[in-house]
């Protein structure tokens, strides 16, 4: 009988051990430490970070080697210490949204990955860290881009986002949407590099950077195309990258974002950086058009369009200093 | 007499032989089911252990009336058929995942001081012939073309067991406990490292999901792999004595294997202690009595035996089987009625589970994967591993319970709302054992069409509230896209104005049925965009051409 009452002691000792485990985080607060907007439970966010400089816009042209072009370009802003210091944590968005191999020109292209990488290592970062929330399943799409194996070679961190690093992130200014679930570390980095890719979006007509960030949106993302190009530009008030370099490398000119037989791949062998995220998709349009004739200038991508309105960027590219670089 | 406990024992004996190896194929079975993860990558053949299974092997064989396809594949079952001819059922407890699943759980039950005890089921022989009935129920069933065998085949139940009962719960269970933890200080210096490991080594590896959905056949597996477990509560490894069709298969052929137990009837006591100890009941209540059939050599009598008059010799099966006659009555002893019974009432059973429990020939929502057979061939060769869900990305393939009728039950169904078949992806063609989806290259795979897309225009956004929308079109995988839209101008309801909508269509020739468009579509509530079965390719007659070609 003894021994009976002591099981249930011993018993009801290890629940009581097991249950305040169970509880701790919330006795000791964590979670939620940002800034609460009043009355709501979504979280102001800024970026982390110094704020976004004047550049204009650097375009490499010409080489049949990616990383050539993105050292050119960006060499020619100043190099990539303009914005990585020593010691800093890089988050670098590349998209790698589709489960497809770089010929299909679908993601990024991972040697420009790779470089970015590369460069932000030999300017001192601590940490880069790549990562983007893929349309198809995260592990095939990881490999197929080559993106992985890429990252991995030029010594940075890839890894699947982690669903807990979702917060109601608070968009002040949105006049479509006022609060979307957004990705902690984009915030968290000392420096947020965009690395989208240029390609036909039959809704968007054209996926550039600002549509790039979708990549760093949680919750049901799908039902930001309705209204679309507004809710685009609600995003990018929140989310402003430091940095843009895109990918014109291979261009996919129709049967977008993610599919297209090989005649609709260019090989555009093109590279653009820039700040403005308004001025890059702008030039990325006029781009677009030379590549395939179609009438097409920033005025008539929605996003593009709304972002000027809204103070995001200079989508006339009569106001923007431009350097063309070309590449042998 | 010196008791057993405290009798000196070396280590290297061949109970601790067998413990050993029986544990790295037991963490082998674990290891190769965990990995099968989508892209396919281990080093073995991610469906080794069913093709290890001679029943897996004979009856899809006899169901699908088709020998050839099984030969390369199925050499592994062949060398288990000659191995057991010499050593016995040794497949039983050094292999099956099963039998070591239930030795496990007799362990944490604390079994192992109970064992002196008398058996509870004392006069056992009736109940030992269930299986080698139940053995010829399956294959006379499998003749008349009936795949039922994988209901108890054991390697699919383990497989089955751990791939869609165990695995979705552990995954669950680790996210419950590790997430929480992740912003604790200290603690989670120790947490997330397991957990990152895990992540990339164990849990479904899709953050979309999280983790493996389940759904109402799951539950049913739960319940039978339960059932399985709670019987050893009657007798140790209940299954393995009475039930399991694929130890009997192995025990007809230990009838006439080389390696036999053998007593030295001199220093035998007739303790009994054997007797007891025997898993399976192969030790008749008498010195010498000797089942080889339910042997399965786990060579434990051996570490009981206070007088080391136990043996394993290798004999001619014929001489020993003549001994054996005169010895003990304990032998073989099965009724040719009973036999006929049970052939009699697989072969009534068979018409019954092909009735149909749908009033329709064509269930619409049933989509299969791209490369399964014909209906009947499917349901001929399916062995219910479901492997096939295990290595699905999307999580898309789930159990059916009803929809393929009563005889298609546990088979594979794409079910879009839960996860789309990826475009670049044909793993579950890689892991079937039987073939029942059959290889198909990428390049196949791609142009193998498993229904077709239709848009319910009361739902959909552009259609119904003229909104611009187009998420399935932006998924859409094929190369030229199989939902196209026109710029239409529409009236609009609030206004009473003209306005321009994006309105998509499906270009039902190219359209595959993967799925995507309705699993993405922002409409979470009852989609706008719905895939059937309509068009695959598997039942060209079930395709009603539209406008014809």
């Amino acid at each position: 009988m003894d021994e009976k009452r002591l099981h249930r002691r011993a018993f009801l000792k290890s629940m009581a051990v097991a249950g305040l485990a169970a509880t701790c985080p919330h006795l000791i607060g964590c979670g939620g430490e940002k800034e609460k907007v009043a009355g709501g439970t979504t979280v102001l966010r800024t970026m982390k970070g110094a704020a976004r400089q004047d550049i204009g816009l650097a375009i490499a042209r010409g080489s049949d080697d990616p990383k050539k072009l993105v050292r050119a370009a960006i060499d020619a802003v100043g190099g990539i210490e303009r914005f990585v210091r020593k010691g800093d944590t890089v988050a670098v968005k590349p998209n790698i949204a589709w489960s497809r191999t770089p010929e299909q020109a679908a993601n990024t292209n991972p040697l420009v990955v790779e470089t970015v990488v590369e460069m932000c290592q030999d300017a001192g970062a601590k940490q880069v860290n790549v990562f983007d929330y893929p349309c198809n399943p995260v592990r095939r799409t990881y490999r197929l881009s080559g993106i992985e194996e890429a990252v991995k070679r030029a010594g940075g961190d890839i890894g699947y986002m982690d669903e807990r690093k979702f917060e109601d992130v608070s968009i002040p200014e949105g006049r479509s949407i006022k609060s979307w679930k957004m990705y902690a570390d984009a915030f968290d980095a000392d420096v947020l590099i965009n690395v989208p890719v240029l390609k036909h979006h039959s809704l968007a007509r054209l996926t550039m950077g600002m549509k790039n960030l979708m990549g760093l949106l949680g919750g049901n993302r799908e039902s930001i195309h309705p209204n679309l190009d507004q809710k685009l530009a609600d995003i990018n008030t929140v989310i402003k990258p430091h940095l843009t370099i895109m990918d014109a490398f291979r261009v996919l000119k129709a049967h977008g974002p993610n599919a297209g037989t090989p005649d609709d791949v260019i090989l555009a062998r093109h590279l653009i950086v820039g700040t403005d995220p308004v001025a890059v998709d702008s030039y990325g349009a006029t781009l677009f058009r030379d590549l395939t004739g179609q009438q097409l200038s920033g005025e008539d991508i929605g996003y593009i369009r709304i972002g000027h309105e809204m103070g995001l960027g200079e989508m006339d590219l009569a106001r923007v200093e431009q350097q063309l670089i070309d590449v042998a | 007499m010196m008791s057993p406990e405290h009798k000196a024992r070396p280590i290297l004996r061949l109970s601790n032989v067998r413990r050993v190896i029986q544990v790295v194929v037991f963490v082998l079975f674990l290891g190769i089911l965990i990995r099968t993860v989508s892209p396919v990558e281990t080093w073995l053949p991610p469906d080794f252990f069913l093709r290890m299974d001679p029943l897996t092997a004979v009856s899809s064989m006899l169901a699908s009336r088709n020998a050839v396809d099984f030969f390369p594949k199925f050499v592994p079952a062949l060398v288990v058929v000659v191995l057991t001819i010499i050593l016995g059922r040794f497949f039983c407890n050094w292999v099956c995942p099963l039998g070591t699943t239930i030795d496990i759980w007799d362990r944490l039950l604390g079994r192992k001081r109970k064992r002196r005890s008398e058996p509870r089921i004392k006069h056992s022989r009736g109940l030992r012939n269930i299986k080698y009935y139940l053995l010829g129920a399956f294959l006379v069933a499998a003749l008349f073309s009936t795949q039922i065998a994988w209901l108890m085949d054991p390697i699919p139940i383990a497989t089955r067991s751990y791939a869609v009962v165990v695995y979705p719960y552990l995954t669950f269970a680790a996210r419950a406990v590790l997430d929480p933890l992740w912003q604790v200080p200290v603690v989670s210096g120790i947490s997330e490292p397991i957990y990152d490991f895990l992540k990339q080594y164990v849990l479904f590896p899709n953050p979309e999901i999280g983790y493996q959905t389940i759904t109402a056949l799951h539950h049913i597996s739960f319940l039978f792999f339960g059932l399985i477990l709670v019987l050893s509560f009657l007798d140790r490894r209940f299954w393995c004595r009475y039930l399991c069709p694929l130890g009997a298969m192995l025990g007809l052929l230990s009838k006439v294997s080389f390696l036999r137990w053998v007593v030295n009837r001199d220093t035998c006591t007739e303790c009994n202690r054997c007797v007891h100890e025997c898993k399976t009941a192969a030790i008749a209540d008498k010195a010498g009595g000797y089942r080889p059939q339910e042997c399965v050599e786990c060579f434990n009598c051996q570490d009981v035996c206070p007088e080391d008059a136990i043996g394993f010799n290798f004999q001619s099966p014929v001489g020993s089987i003549r001994d054996e006659r005169k010895a003990i009555p304990a032998g073989l002893d099965l009724s040719k009625r009973r036999f006929l019974e049970s052939a009699v009432v697989a072969a009534v059973t068979v018409p019954l589970l092909k009735l149909k429990v749908s009033d329709r020939d064509f269930p619409p929502w049933l989509i299969r994967p791209p490369g399964a057979l014909p209906e009947e061939e499917f349901l001929d060769r399916c062995v219910r591993c479901a492997k096939c869900m295990k290595v699905c990305p999307t999580n898309g393939l789930q159990p059916t319970v009803f929809e393929a009728g009563l005889e298609g039950m546990g088979t594979p169904k794409l079910v879009p709302a839960m996860g789309y078949c990826d475009y670049e992806c044909n793993s579950c063609s890689q892991v079937c054992p039987t073939g029942a989806i059959r290889s198909l290259s990428l390049e196949e795979k791609k142009e193998t069409k498993i229904g077709i897309a239709y848009f319910n225009k009361n739902k959909c956004y552009p259609w119904n509230e003229n909104l611009d929308c187009l998420v399935c079109e932006e998924h859409c995988p094929t190369p030229e896209k199989s939902i196209k839209f026109w710029d239409t101008e529409v009236l609009a309801q609030e206004t009473n104005k003209l306005i321009v909508v994006k309105r998509p269509y499906v270009v039902t020739e190219t359209c595959i049925g993967c799925g995507i468009c309705e699993k993405k579509c922002p409409l979470k509530d009852e989609p706008g965009i719905r895939v059937t079965a309509r068009g695959e390719d598997r039942h060209p007659e079930r395709y009603s051409g539209g406008r014809g070609v």
